[in-house]
């Protein structure tokens, strides 16, 4: 599908009132490449919509400001677009041009005044004022990039002060024009080896509410002398062409995604013609294109490394593919160059029904979402029939020459996360485990109790450590299904509590035979008023049906009665989400089983027993 | 032919500046033309080279005041 063809279809969908399907063509769109007139031509479709989509998102919106070194307009249209199609309506405030520096350190200024979620700090090499004298010693480059990342640091903090803020800070990209030729590389004091040395600096920075958005990357990706129009520079002050703003919108909506809890979990593919050359079916496991047989053949093998990389990096892989699963299988069991092994695969679905049908099923399966789902296929018919029927599954439609399949997946920056936790690298076995249980909780009788024991899990809870708050901090933004009220807490603001005699935040971590989950749940509680009020309680999806729940709530309570309060109490907020946690709450007899609205519960009446199959340590 | 040029640049204009009924003539300025800033400017000369398959040049872009200028401009590249 062209940007064109996915904006006629926007504009089909929002005439007809249906927002799910225009917010997925919304994101098809955006998967393609657009021009910077035909980016402008879409945010006025949505504009034009402004009622119908704030009704869909329940008003839900984001407040996102732009402080820019250089014209921002191209920025603005970007935002527009991207955090509509991850679900919020825009609403953003746009600095005079290129005062990023005096905003922030202003308490009267604008972007102050607007209150922002995020704020952009959208700058570039033509912000570096000053470089490096020729012949610099390797000291005072040192200290000239500190300046420059000083600086940074100031206003962050300076906006940082209201609560909540989070920003994005461009890094700088090598600068236009290079007159040292070979020798930036070798001087310390080139303008190539001056902006590393800042970018270097910037990176230690990454985390917490801080962000950066790596235009060097974005830079080298697109080469540096397309990025540098000189032209638009001289007469716009354009940062960047805008003709490549598709490449940015990419990058910027990448890590926004992340930041709003958005990156895709799980990637569903489908068999022939997509991970191989060839049906199966017909041209058996010796006549598919796939390795060493054809170039074509080793361009399919490469996507299937790919994925191999994105599994160990914590993206659960699926197959979703119309055949005869013994045939397909054999692929995964006989062919000496096929890397992926059958139990990689989080749910691997062969059969003859329609592919939404079995992708609600995986999702179900997985626990997931079908939000988080990213649903690859070669054939239109089917990306059609999934867009159609499931329009919140992010749908790749990868025909065309399969070289190009992995950089496809990676240009999209679908699955990148905010950071990388130890917990991200052990998910592909928690899937499999996962797998084991699911079925034995679908199979009433088949020894569910039996099953939980000969995972051997052993649990501890304790107070969070600061080593822990990345991960605390990443599993309160991405979870949905186990998540009492929906609060997040910024890694600054776990780290108070955590010290705070009078707050609990429990990290509670499992392990079990196939693997070390890591930390899979927090609880945040209070003291109020002689009972602990829990803030927010959240467990990852990899472990649930264990009984995990009722160990951490049978230890909160014990903890509270031990310091002599009289009860463990909260709120639970119903989302769309969220029911498994519901469920959970309505079986300990906490809340009516049919509540919709928020309600508030109690703890001591029903302190769930403590689960045997859990030994907690 | 001079009305015909100003006929074809007449689409560029229409979708660069969201204005589906306007209408050209060589004596309008920026001033005629809702939202033509220095920002939109560039647009329209991006969305007329990739239209007409030409590059001005930065002085070019200077010489721009109003739109018989760009017609001649564009004639001088063959258009």
């Amino acid at each position: 599908m062209t940007f064109a063809e996915a904006h006629t279809r926007l504009q089909t969908h929002l005439r007809a009132g249906h927002l799910p399907q225009a917010a997925g063509a919304l994101r098809d769109a955006l998967q393609e490449p657009f021009k910077f007139t035909e980016l402008q031509q879409l945010n006025r479709t949505n504009a034009a919509s402004e009622a119908a989509w704030r009704g869909h998102l329940s008003a839900r919106s984001l407040r996102i400001a732009i402080l820019g070194g250089f014209t921002t307009q191209p920025v603005r249209e970007v935002i527009r677009a991207v955090v509509l199609a991850e679900g919020w309506w825009p609403e953003i405030y746009e600095a005079p041009y290129n005062t990023f520096e005096t905003e922030p350190l202003d308490e009267s200024s604008g972007v102050h005044a607007f209150a922002p979620d995020i704020v952009i700090l959208a700058t570039g090499s033509v912000n570096l004022h000053e470089l490096p004298p020729p012949g610099a010693d390797e000291a005072l480059v040192a200290q000239m990039a500190e300046q420059v990342v000083a600086g940074c640091a100031q206003r962050w903090q300076a906006l940082c002060r209201r609560d909540g803020v989070r920003i994005i800070q461009h890094n700088f990209e090598t600068p236009a024009d290079l007159p040292l030729g070979r020798l930036e590389g070798r001087l310390p004091w080139s303008a190539t080896r001056f902006t590393r040395e800042v970018n270097d600096r910037l990176w230690t920075h990454d985390g917490g509410a801080v962000r950066i958005l790596d235009m060097h990357q974005l830079t080298s990706d697109c080469g540096r002398r397309h990025w540098h129009e000189p032209r638009w520079f001289h007469h716009a002050k354009h940062g960047f062409d805008p003709a490549l703003v598709h490449h940015y919108s990419r990058a910027l909506g990448g890590l926004l995604r992340s930041m709003l809890g958005r990156t895709r979990k799980c990637l569903v593919t489908d068999l022939d013609n997509t991970l191989w050359g060839g049906v199966i079916g017909d041209d058996g496991v010796d006549g598919i294109a796939f390795g060493s047989i054809s170039a074509a053949g080793e361009a399919y093998a490469a996507y299937a490394h790919y994925l191999k990389r994105l599994s160990t990096l914590g993206v659960a892989l699926a197959v979703c593919s119309k055949n005869d699963p013994a045939v397909a299988s054999a692929v995964f069991e006989t062919h000496s160059e096929m890397p992926l092994k059958k139990d990689e695969f989080a749910a691997f679905v062969c059969n003859w029904e329609p592919k939404s049908d079995n992708l609600r099923s995986i999702a179900k399966h997985l626990n997931l979402g079908l939000d988080s789902l990213v649903f690859v296929d070669d054939n239109p018919a089917e990306c059609d029939e999934v867009r159609r029927a499931l329009p919140e599954v992010t749908v790749i439609e990868m025909s065309g020459d399969s070289a190009y399949f992995p950089r496809r997946i990676e240009e999209l920056q679908l699955f990148t996360p905010l950071d990388i936790t130890q917990e991200d690298f052990s998910r592909t076995a928690s899937y499999a485990a996962l797998r084991q249980i699911s079925t034995l909780t679908q199979t009433p009788g088949a020894g569910l109790e039996a099953h939980l024991a000969s995972l051997e899990m052993e649990g501890s809870i304790h107070q969070a450590t600061t080593g822990d708050l990345p991960r605390i901090e990443q599993l309160f933004r991405k979870t949905n299904q186990f998540n009492l009220t929906g609060a997040t807490y910024t890694q600054d603001a776990l780290a108070a509590m955590a010290a705070a005699p009078d707050c609990r935040v429990y990290a509670v971590r499992l392990k079990d035979r196939f693997a070390a989950h890591g930390i899979v749940s927090v609880l945040v509680a209070r003291l109020v008023q002689e009972e602990w009020q829990v803030d927010n309680w959240v467990m990852s999806c990899r472990v649930f049906n264990r009984r995990l729940e009722d160990a951490i709530l049978n230890h909160a309570l014990a903890d509270a009665l031990a310091s002599g309060c009289s009860k463990v109490a909260g709120l639970f907020r119903p989302t769309a989400k969220n029911d498994y946690a519901r469920t959970f709450l309505a079986r300990l007899d906490l809340l009516p089983s049919d509540s919709s609205a928020e309600v508030t519960y109690s703890v001591p009446a029903s302190r769930p027993a403590l689960p045997h199959s859990i030994h907690l340590i | 032919m001079r009305s015909d040029l100003l006929t074809r640049v007449t689409p560029v204009f229409r979708n660069n500046f969201n204005a589906p009924d306007l209408v050209l003539n060589e004596t309008m300025t920026a001033k005629d033309v809702e939202g033509w800033d220095s920002f939109a400017h560039i647009n329209l000369i991006m969305a007329l080279e990739d239209t007409f398959n030409v590059r001005f040049e930065t002085s070019e872009l200077g010489q721009i005041g109003c739109v018989g200028d760009l017609l001649t401009l564009l004639e001088s590249k063959g258009v």
